[in-house]
C-alpha cells in the first residue's frame, strides 16, 4: 500500500542497494493528454537500466530529494512525496502533482522490472 | 442499424473499449444477439492514474488493470477478451506492419464481421493512432469480400472538421447505467472521467455527459473500394 516517505526507512532502503549491481526504472511525465489538454507535454523514461550503486541520500521536509550516486555517475529526483513496498526490497518512490496524477517514479530492484 | 453478429472492438488500453462503445455492444446484444469479442492491446501500465488513494504502483498497474477490464467487460456482456500483451506507450514504435500482422491473426481467428477501433490520425493518444493505424492496414490487406465492416472513432474536437459528421450516433441513454458501471469497474482510472468531462466542457460541450451518451463513428472506407 502506498504510504507518505517516512526518510530514515527510505534512507535504509537506499542502503541496502550499496556496492551491488541493480536494476533502475525511473520515469518523468506530465501525461500522454498534455499535449492537446495543456498544449505541451514532456515526459520520459528508462527502465531496467543496469546501475552500480555506490551510495545515496533522500533530503528535504517532503517533498523530498533523493542523490544516488554511482560509479558512473549520478542520478537525481525531486518531488517524491510516497512510498510502496512489495515484499522483495524493491525501492518503490513516487511523486504525484495536485490532482493525484504521478508525475515521477523512480525505482531500484536487485532483478529486473517486469 | 445495420445488422452485424459479431463486434469485435480493439482497443489499446484498458477502458478504451468501454469510454467508446460500451452502448454500442448493448445495442448490438439486444438486437441482434451478437457476440462479443474485445482486444486490449496493452495492460495501460504506464498510465498516470493509480487512483485516489492510490491503490496500484508502476509495477503492479498492469495487473489491476487488466483486472478491472475483465470487471468491466462482464459488466458489458463482452463474450472473449483477449490481452495482446503490448508495452503502454510503445505502439507507435512497433513496426506498423508487426502491429497489423498480429492484428490480422486476430480478425482471421475470430471473424468479426464488425471491428471497431480509433481513427488512425485523430485520436490524440499516440498509442490510440497507432492502433487505428494498424487496425486500418490489417483489414485492408485482406481480400476484399473477406473484410469485416470497420467503424473507427475520432475524438480530437476538431474532427468533423477534416473528416465530417460522424456516420453513425448511437445515443445509448437507456444503457447509460451498465455504460457508467462498467467506466467505475476501472476504478484506478476514476480520475480520468474527470478530466475527459472538463476537457468537453472545455471545448464546448453543454451536456457534461455527453461524450458517454453519444457513441459515434465513422465508416471507414478503404482506398480500394
Amino acid at each position: 500500500m502506498m504510504i507518505d516517505i517516512d526518510i530514515e526507512r527510505v534512507q535504509a532502503e537506499i542502503s541496502s542497494f550499496y556496492n551491488k549491481l541493480c536494476y533502475i526504472h525511473f520515469e518523468m511525465t506530465s501525461g500522454a493528454y498534455a499535449a492537446y489538454r495543456q498544449g505541451h507535454s514532456a515526459s520520459g523514461y528508462i527502465r531496467n537500466a543496469r546501475v552500480h550503486l555506490l551510495e545515496g541520500k533522500i533530503t528535504g521536509e517532503g517533498p523530498f530529494r533523493v542523490g544516488l550516486k554511482t560509479e558512473d555517475g549520478w542520478i537525481y529526483a525531486d518531488g517524491l512525496t510516497k512510498k510502496d513496498e512489495d515484499g522483495k526490497g524493491t525501492l518503490l518512490l513516487y511523486g504525484f502533482d495536485s490532482e493525484g496524477k504521478m508525475q515521477i517514479a523512480l525505482q531500484l530492484s536487485d532483478t529486473p522490472f517486469q | 442499424m445495420k445488422k452485424f453478429t459479431h463486434l469485435l472492438l480493439i482497443f489499446p488500453h484498458p477502458d478504451d473499449e468501454t469510454f467508446s462503445a460500451a452502448g454500442t455492444v448493448q445495442l448490438y446484444k439486444n438486437t441482434y444477439q451478437a457476440t462479443i469479442t474485445c482486444a486490449s492491446l496493452t495492460a495501460g501500465e504506464m498510465g498516470r492514474n493509480f487512483g485516489t488513494p492510490p491503490m496500484a504502483n508502476r509495477e503492479t498497474l498492469a495487473r489491476i488493470r487488466k483486472e478491472e477490464l475483465e470487471d468491466a467487460c462482464r459488466i458489458m456482456g463482452v463474450d472473449r477478451l483477449h490481452h495482446l500483451g503490448f508495452r503502454d506507450k510503445t505502439l507507435e514504435f512497433e513496426q506498423t506492419e508487426f502491429l497489423a500482422n498480429t492484428l490480422l491473426d486476430l480478425i482471421e481467428k475470430e471473424q468479426p464481421d464488425l471491428v471497431i477501433t480509433f481513427d488512425p490520425e485523430l485520436s490524440i493518444h499516440p498509442d490510440h493512432n497507432a492502433t487505428g493505424r494498424a487496425v486500418v492496414q490489417a483489414v485492408g490487406s485482406m481480400p476484399k469480400l473477406a473484410r469485416p465492416e470497420l467503424y473507427t472513432k475520432a475524438i480530437t474536437a476538431d474532427a468533423a472538421d477534416i473528416i465530417g459528421e460522424p456516420h453513425i450516433i448511437y445515443d445509448i441513454s437507456d444503457y447509460m447505467p451498465l455504460k457508467k458501471q462498467a467506466i467505475e469497474a476501472h476504478r484506478s482510472q476514476a480520475l480520468e472521467v474527470n478530466a475527459i468531462t472538463k476537457q468537453k466542457l472545455k471545448e464546448g460541450a453543454d451536456d457534461p455527459e455527453a461524450w458517454i451518451r453519444y457513441e459515434q463513428f465513422w465508416v471507414h472506407t478503404f482506398k480500394d473500394e
